[in-house]
């Protein structure tokens, strides 16, 4: 049984006699003594204090265990020590009856500041030592992570900056947001271009937005875009470098010294990770589906090349190059393998075959079938955006078209708005697939905060979810 | 949006009778009151990012009392989002445990609880006020253009006695109204969770039964039963973490349901729509 956030909390208010190892826990609570909490999908994470130190606890709150931390030195100057700490707590759960749960406990430095708020308070038009600083880091980091192992997909949700001397330093190391191998140039390119964002437009701050946890291979597709619009050749070169199967630290520090001297990066489009870019290669017939009963099918995970933490009660597993989905006793969903597939979300998940992208449900069958050229499913809004023969449209959950005109271009929703972009214009539609503006701005950049920047011919301006400008 | 609705509605004079949880004795309407405070912790906890909050679930509490059912959580009765219900500044109060350790040592604890809702024990169970009432709310719900496929609305109804309005066809005919409502994505749910009182027998308990399974020879158990909803597959893997033995498909509903595990059985009815 997994315990709940009250018995975690029950716990940790109350450790006497109940850590294993741990001393001197402490709880950090708001006003009303709640200690203070933020969840994920699948784990929970609390601040405490350890002998007056910051730590962030981590528990699960389903049944995937807690990965061990990857074998790095504890030391390790880029990435906060972790620890997993077997049976350590003893927690009450509903009935009563107590058990015994892991913890992963991150050390977190002291004045460290999550990466937004750093930004936040340092960036100076007028002084931009901070964030010039932390520029000079990333090549050392490029290095230390490319001699290393799988590493986490760089967000700046897990980006803490560390006085005094403004170190970054990867929090959330490879338990929340590691689900495959990426190749280091390309979270270091993610990092880079958020810093380049504020950097060479901090008017644009408002515009940065959270990396998602797509693991399809937007990134490339954006940028392939990108190279479309003709303003952006560093970042064409860049799609193209690292399309090959290894880039290296030395071929990520000169892209990102390429980087540099861009005077923006459009952060919209850029959305997910490169994977692996192999080409196609021509699929098995799609045999007919399993009877779950079958016991002599069960995926056997230990045999698997790669196993993803349970997402939505199944577990994405890949053997060679073909991806598929079970639970988590090995019963397979369905027979059908994919060259690539997303986690369940919601109750759908992305996934693709020879003949395109395609929205599966959990019972192994298709809300849209498998012939899109590109698709995405954004979960916490439930709607799906997919293109075919170029043209894009917004989808629901049951894979209904919501708009009624296509785009050539749209983006992933934004506080309950997509940015659209048709015969050369910009405008906003709401998850309903509805116009909330007309197509009239020449750029614009997706909702952040209640607000959008656009621009009509040489003036930039700012409306509200409701297409008002803002004075 | 992606959107599932709640209901809980219980209470009734009976429940003014002592019960033992977590170590403390109270009366059984506080306990109740506090395992509700609990998963509504629970619950809005778990919509709660880093950067945002996952505004998925609109819910409503509605309290047995007279011959009618009140709304504890908005004056109009209607549902109220999780971003609300956030946003609400809601008294915390010290909740007091009494635990064994491994040592043998029993320890007290304590915990704070935010007050959604307070007890209280009064009146009879007009259970078909209360479903009538809950198919109001959940028929303005799933007719909302928003809602139009999201999770179908999930109704919990937590009682310790009969039906005080209706006998029993009346009261299968206003549950069928009621799990007649649907969304794109499915019939609205219906739980029934009847509350084990000290002299029951444990014998004659019954959680999430399947067809197979023998049901206590009790013609309230029999009629909770046909009240309530098949679950679908989405439910299988938690009911099976309680029940390793049972086969799907199975039944939204516990009988004789002992106050320490309700919930773990308010958990499974609801977590199914939000994980």
């Amino acid at each position: 049984m997994t315990a709940s956030l009250t018995a975690i909390a029950e716990s940790l208010l109350n450790p006497q006699g109940r850590f294993r190892t741990l001393r001197g826990v402490v709880p950090v609570t708001d006003a009303c003594g709640v200690p203070r909490y933020r969840t994920e999908q699948g784990f929970v994470l609390f601040d405490l204090l350890l002998d007056n130190r910051p730590v962030r606890a981590v528990f699960a709150t389903d049944d995937t265990p807690l990965a061990p931390p990857p074998p790095l030195p504890r030391d390790h100057p880029f990435v906060a020590s972790l620890r997993l700490l077997r049976r350590e707590v003893l927690l009450y759960p509903d009935d009563g009856r107590p058990v015994r749960s892991d913890l992963l406990v991150e050390e977190l430095p002291q004045e460290s500041q999550p990466f937004g708020d750093f930004l936040r308070t340092h960036l100076n038009r007028n002084d931009r030592r901070p964030v010039r600083r932390l520029l000079q880091q990333l090549p050392e980091m490029a290095d230390a992570l490319a001699d290393t192992l799988p590493h986490p997909r760089i967000d700046r949700r897990t980006l803490l900056v560390a006085a005094p001397d403004h170190r970054p330093l990867i929090t959330g190391y490879g338990y929340l947001t590691a689900r495959r191998d990426d190749p280091p140039a390309v979270a270091l390119l993610q990092l880079a271009l958020l810093l380049h964002a504020a950097l060479g437009a901090p008017d644009h701050y408002a515009c940065l937005k959270g990396l998602t946890r797509r693991e399809a291979p937007r990134l490339w597709q954006a940028l392939r875009l990108q190279g479309e619009f003709g303003r952006t050749a560093p970042l064409a070169e860049a799609a193209a470098l690292l399309s090959t199967p290894t880039p290296d630290a030395t071929a990520a520090r000169a892209l990102l010294a390429d980087l540099a001297r861009l005077p923006f990066a459009p952060m919209p489009l850029l959305a997910g990770l490169l994977g692996d870019m192999t080409p196609g290669s021509p699929s098995p017939p799609v045999p007919d589906p399993l009877p779950v009963e079958d016991d002599s099918l069960r995926i056997d995970f230990s045999d698997c090349d790669e196993v993803c933490p349970r997402a939505d009660t199944l577990i994405r597993y890949r053997r060679g190059n073909r991806w598929g989905f079970a639970d988590r006793h090995g019963r397979p969903l369905g027979t059908e393998t994919f060259l690539e597939a997303d986690d369940f979300y919601e109750g759908r998940a992305a996934v693709r075959t020879a003949s395109g992208w395609g929205l599966l449900r959990r019972d192994g069958t298709y809300a849209l079938p498998p012939d899109r050229e590109q698709l995405s499913w954004h979960g916490p809004d439930n709607v799906a955006t997919a293109s075919r023969d170029g043209l894009w449209h917004l989808y629901d959950r049951c894979g209904r078209q919501l708009t009624a005109e296509g785009a050539d271009w749209m983006g992933d929703p934004s506080e309950g708005r997509l940015l659209i972009r048709r015969g050369g214009r910009f405008g906003f539609i709401g998850l309903d697939g509805r116009p909330v503006t007309t197509l009239r701005f020449d750029e614009a950049y997706s909702f952040r905060n209640g607000r959008a920047a656009v621009r009509i011919r040489g003036e930039w301006f700012q409306i509200d979810p409701d297409g008002h400008r803002i004075n | 949006m992606y959107t599932t609705r709640i209901d809980e509605e219980h209470r009734s004079g009976s429940m003014a009778e002592e019960t033992r949880l977590d170590g403390m004795t109270m009366t059984r309407a506080e306990a109740v009151a506090c395992l509700i405070n609990q998963l509504l912790d629970e619950l809005l906890g778990r919509m709660r990012r880093a950067d945002r909050v996952r505004d998925c679930l609109d819910i409503a509490l509605l309290e047995y009392a007279g011959d009618g059912v009140v709304p504890l959580l908005s004056p109009d009765g209607g549902f109220v989002p999780v971003a609300e219900l956030l946003r609400r500044p809601v008294e915390v109060r010290p909740r007091h445990v009494l635990r064994r350790l491994p040592s043998g040592n029993q320890v007290a604890a304590t915990i704070p609880q935010r007050q959604w809702i307070d007890a209280k024990a009064s009146g009879n169970t007009p259970m078909r006020a209360a479903f009538d009432e809950a198919e109001r709310l959940a028929r303005r719900w799933c007719t909302h253009p928003a809602h139009r496929n999201s999770f179908p609305p999930i109704v919990i109804n937590i009682t310790d006695g009969e039906a005080s309005d209706a006998d029993d066809e009346e009261l299968l005919a206003a549950a069928e109204r009621l799990r007649a409502l649907s969304t794109g994505d499915g019939n609205l749910l219906l739980f029934n969770i009847h509350l084990a009182s000290e002299t029951d027998d444990p014998a004659d308990s019954l959680r999430f039964p399947s067809e197979t399974d023998r049901l206590p020879d009790r013609p309230h158990a029999r009629l909770l039963y046909a009240l309530s909803s098949t679950l679908p597959s989405c439910y299988d893997e938690a009911i099976r973490t309680e029940r390793p033995e049972g086969r799907p498909p199975f039944r939204a509903v516990s009988y004789n349901c002992p106050i320490n595990t309700l919930f773990a059985v308010l958990t499974v009815g609801t977590t199914a729509a939000i994980l």
